[in-house]
């Protein structure tokens, strides 16, 4: 070192060449593979359109870009800090361990902690107690008979051309997917808010924004779980409400009825299109700041670093 | 001489800053650890006293529904009605068949967090009575748990080779092993009394912080069982932590410098601690796939609806299975919708038992690839005997999944002969309740002791392969 600095190299020239060698070196390895596995995702994408898939690819690509580059900074400017390679070594052997095996367990946990999720049992229980609370829909059911009676001038139900079950069926439909939304709801912002308690503790190691940049924009993470159930169980209702809008118009009480095989016909068929990467990388944003936050305190700790680089 | 050589290499360590550094990094990490699997322990506590209390106030409101129907003589309807057998042993009488935790839980979360350790019992098939899952955030199963069992097998091997990396090469690097040895004392007795000093304070200090740790959060060791297990976990602590010295032994008595040690080291503990394990598990299961649950589904779909189909033939065919079961007047019964119902689910279980035989001889088969894979690691060896201890391991599950299934055909019966007979319920104490009959400590200790041996067969080898190389350690740099 001494000897490169004697030539007159100034430490900033040496350290982005250094840096630029180490960036060369793992592209050689990384670009290829990263070409062969876009070359296969083309090859494969059937789901999502092709456009979707290349800017998400792309945008994964950025993303590790600032990472690989965070973590080239950082052993550049422990390297540089460090008194012995010993050190060095031990310090970043120590910083990857933490990095990647210790803060990802123990932020799960920390998180559960301030965000509690109910037993399976107790979720259970009281989601049943308020599925068979169905004192309102009686009244409201009745409500609706007296109007049914009214507009056809009916004194019972039975000269109504209409099959009332029909309508309590799907009343009942109603009331559960209320109770089901309020429930399984108020579980998922639980979810979300662990999650978002993890993404905010990217703070203490890059490893969790990165993780969760790559989840999102590869479309696995739990913000297009719940995207998905929630469009597939929107499907579901659809069906039910076709299907229960059929008795109450075309069977009879007390009579056997089995639908036309058109009916199914009117069903639409299930589509679901993965949110735009746009969309996907807002349920990332505090992991995307907190990533570029790591990049630019690494740079800045190797430049300091550096400055005080000293020749012996 | 040998004392002498202790009392020496005591006071250069206790001196070193970085020994209190990892003591202190390791007493905070044990610390969170017990605190984590207590919590956890604590958890499966309150949950298993919420499913009692759950069934306990069910099982009474439908006994003061049935007294309340008889007094009234009131008409509900079948599926609501708690005299009907039928209804009372699909939902309402449904009771738990409940894991009860070990009182060594806290220490290794193991699968316990994956597996079920609860199911609420029905006459539902198999597959649906005895499918749960309890509600956890898919991130923190994941990650895993960072409990003692994750402490003990990752962090404290590490620290171990911190302290022992550089055995010898560290007094060579500064030179004052040369004068060391000028005294009369061999390159082996060195090496011994380093070793030894550095085991015993580590061992002090993981086994004194564990238990203080355990004794903290209140784990019960007057409870049957407590204390044999507790000395395994601490015969499995002391093997492990041999069998990573005697590694770093075997690693530094090659003569390298310090760094090229660490280098070394630090490499085996990525691949026998990080990268085998998960490896193994990927291994496993591309070697046996197991079939897709969609698979399941329509299977069961398929079955249920040619069952259906086939209704009141089929019971006539159950009874010819079931005898015993003929009440004289079997031509009502082939009417009865209970009855139908009973034959048919026998029917889709028989139709689906194929698909389902597939899946567990997959899963078996996973078990055995990974059974035999697992003395590659000691990662595993150690999981494995931690979670045997603790009870939180595959074995201890499967006695459990298998009692549950003998309970499940106990209630079935139960309930199918009293839908046979026509006996309405009276009251619900006589349905067939559930203990978890613990294993014997026996089979535990053997399971444990296998994996031991794959623990210090290769720990004896290192340590003499060490040993005997230390012989030609290049005394000078």
């Amino acid at each position: 070192l001494r000897q490169l600095l004697s030539l007159g190299v100034t430490r900033r020239a040496l350290v982005t060449g250094k840096a630029l060698g180490i960036g060369a070196a793992l592209a050689l390895v990384v670009v290829p593979v990263t070409a062969v596995g876009l070359l296969v995702l083309a090859s494969t994408s059937e789901f999502a359109g092709l456009r979707s898939d290349l800017s998400r690819a792309a945008l994964l690509a950025a993303a590790y870009l600032l990472y690989f580059s965070a973590f080239a900074a950082i052993s550049l400017a422990v390297s540089a800090w460090a008194r012995s390679s010993r050190t060095a070594l031990v310090l970043l052997l120590a910083f990857w361990f933490v990095n990647s095996l210790i803060v990802t367990r123990a932020t799960a946990d920390l998180a559960a902690w301030l965000y509690p999720t109910p037993s399976a049992v107790e979720f259970q229980t009281v989601m049943e107690r308020d599925l068979s609370n169905q004192e309102d829909i009686r009244i409201r059911l009745e409500r609706r008979r007296q109007e049914l009676m009214r507009e056809y001038n009916a004194s019972s139900m039975d000269a109504v051309p209409i099959n009332f079950s029909g309508i309590s069926l799907q009343a009942g439909e109603e009331h559960g997917n209320a109770v089901f939304d309020r429930h399984y709801g108020r579980l998922f912002d639980r979810y979300q808010s662990q999650n978002r308690a993890l993404q905010w503790a990217g703070v203490v190691a890059p490893m969790l924004p990165i993780r969760s940049i790559s989840m999102a924009l590869a479309g696995t993470d739990f913000a297009h779980h719940r995207d998905f159930v929630q469009a597939a169980e929107e499907y579901r209702r659809n069906i039910q409400r076709i299907m229960n809008a059929d008795i109450a118009r075309n069977s009879k009480p007390g009579v056997a009825y089995t639908a036309a095989s058109t009916l199914w016909s009117e069903v639409p068929q299930f589509r679901y299109e993965l949110p735009e990467s746009g969309w996907a990388l807002r349920q990332a944003f505090p992991s995307i700041v907190l990533l570029i936050a790591w990049c630019v305190a690494a740079f800045w700790f190797a430049s300091r670093a550096t400055r005080r680089l000293s020749a012996d | 001489m040998f004392a002498t050589l202790l009392r020496h290499e005591w006071r250069s360590l206790s001196a070193d800053a970085s020994l209190w550094l990892v003591v202190g990094v390791f007493t905070a990490a044990i610390a969170y650890g017990t605190f984590n699997g207590a919590r956890w322990s604590a958890f499966q506590q309150h949950t298993i006293g919420q499913t009692l209390s759950e069934e306990r106030e069910r099982h009474r409101k439908h006994e003061t529904e049935i007294v309340r129907i008889n007094r009234e003589n009131a008409t509900v309807s079948a599926f609501a009605d708690p005299r009907n057998p039928d209804a009372v042993g699909r939902s309402l009488g449904a009771r738990y068949a409940v894991l009860p935790p070990t009182p060594l839980s806290a220490l290794a979360v193991g699968q316990s967090d994956l597996l079920p350790y609860y199911f609420k019992m029905t006459t539902d098939a198999k597959e649906t009575a005895l499918a749960a899952t309890e509600i956890e955030n898919p991130h923190r199963l994941l990650a895993g748990r960072f409990d003692l069992a994750f402490v003990l097998i990752y962090l404290y091997p590490l620290l171990i080779l911190a302290l022992a990396y550089n055995l010898l090469s560290a007094e060579r690097e500064q030179g004052t092993l040369v004068l060391a040895l000028s005294q009369p004392v061999s390159l082996r007795t060195l090496v011994l009394g380093k070793v030894l000093l550095r085991l015993a304070v580590f061992l002090t200090t993981v086994i004194g912080l564990a238990l203080l740790a355990s004794l903290v959060v209140g784990i019960d060791l007057g409870a049957p069982g407590a204390l044999p297990r507790l000395g395994l976990w601490l015969l499995a602590v002391m093997l492990y932590g041999l069998f990573w010295f005697a590694m770093a032994v075997a690693v530094t008595a090659l003569g390298k410098p310090s760094a090229t040690n660490a280098m070394v080291l630090a490499g085996a503990w990525l691949g026998l601690v990080v990268l085998i394990p998960s490896a193994l598990s990927m291994t496993a299961t591309a070697m046996h796939p197991v079939p897709s649950r969609v698979e399941m589904i329509q299977a069961m779909r398929v079955a249920s609806d040619e069952a259906t189909a086939e209704g009141s033939t089929l019971l006539a065919r159950y009874y010819e299975d079931h005898p015993e079961l003929a009440t004289g007047d079997t031509q009502q019964a082939m009417n009865d919708f209970n009855m139908v119902r009973v034959a048919v689910g026998a029917e889709v279980e028989r139709r689906v038992q194929p698909v389902l035989d597939r899946y567990t001889e997959r899963l078996a088969a996973q078990q055995q690839v990974v059974g035999r894979a697992r003395f590659l690691s000691p990662a595993v060896l150690m999981q494995d005997a931690l979670n045997d201890i603790a009870g939180t391991g595959m074995a201890r599950h499967r006695e459990f999944v298998r009692q549950v299934e003998d309970y499940h055909d106990r209630w079935r019966a139960y309930f199918v002969k009293l839908v046979f007979q026509r006996a309405p319920l009276a009251d619900f104490s006589d349905i067939p309740r559930f203990t978890f009959e613990e294993e014997s400590l026996a089979p535990v200790a053997r399971r444990v002791m296998v994996g031991f041996v794959g623990l210090v067969i290769p720990a004896t080898a290192l340590f003499a392969a060490g040993l005997w190389r230390v012989r030609r350690y290049p005394v000078i740099g």
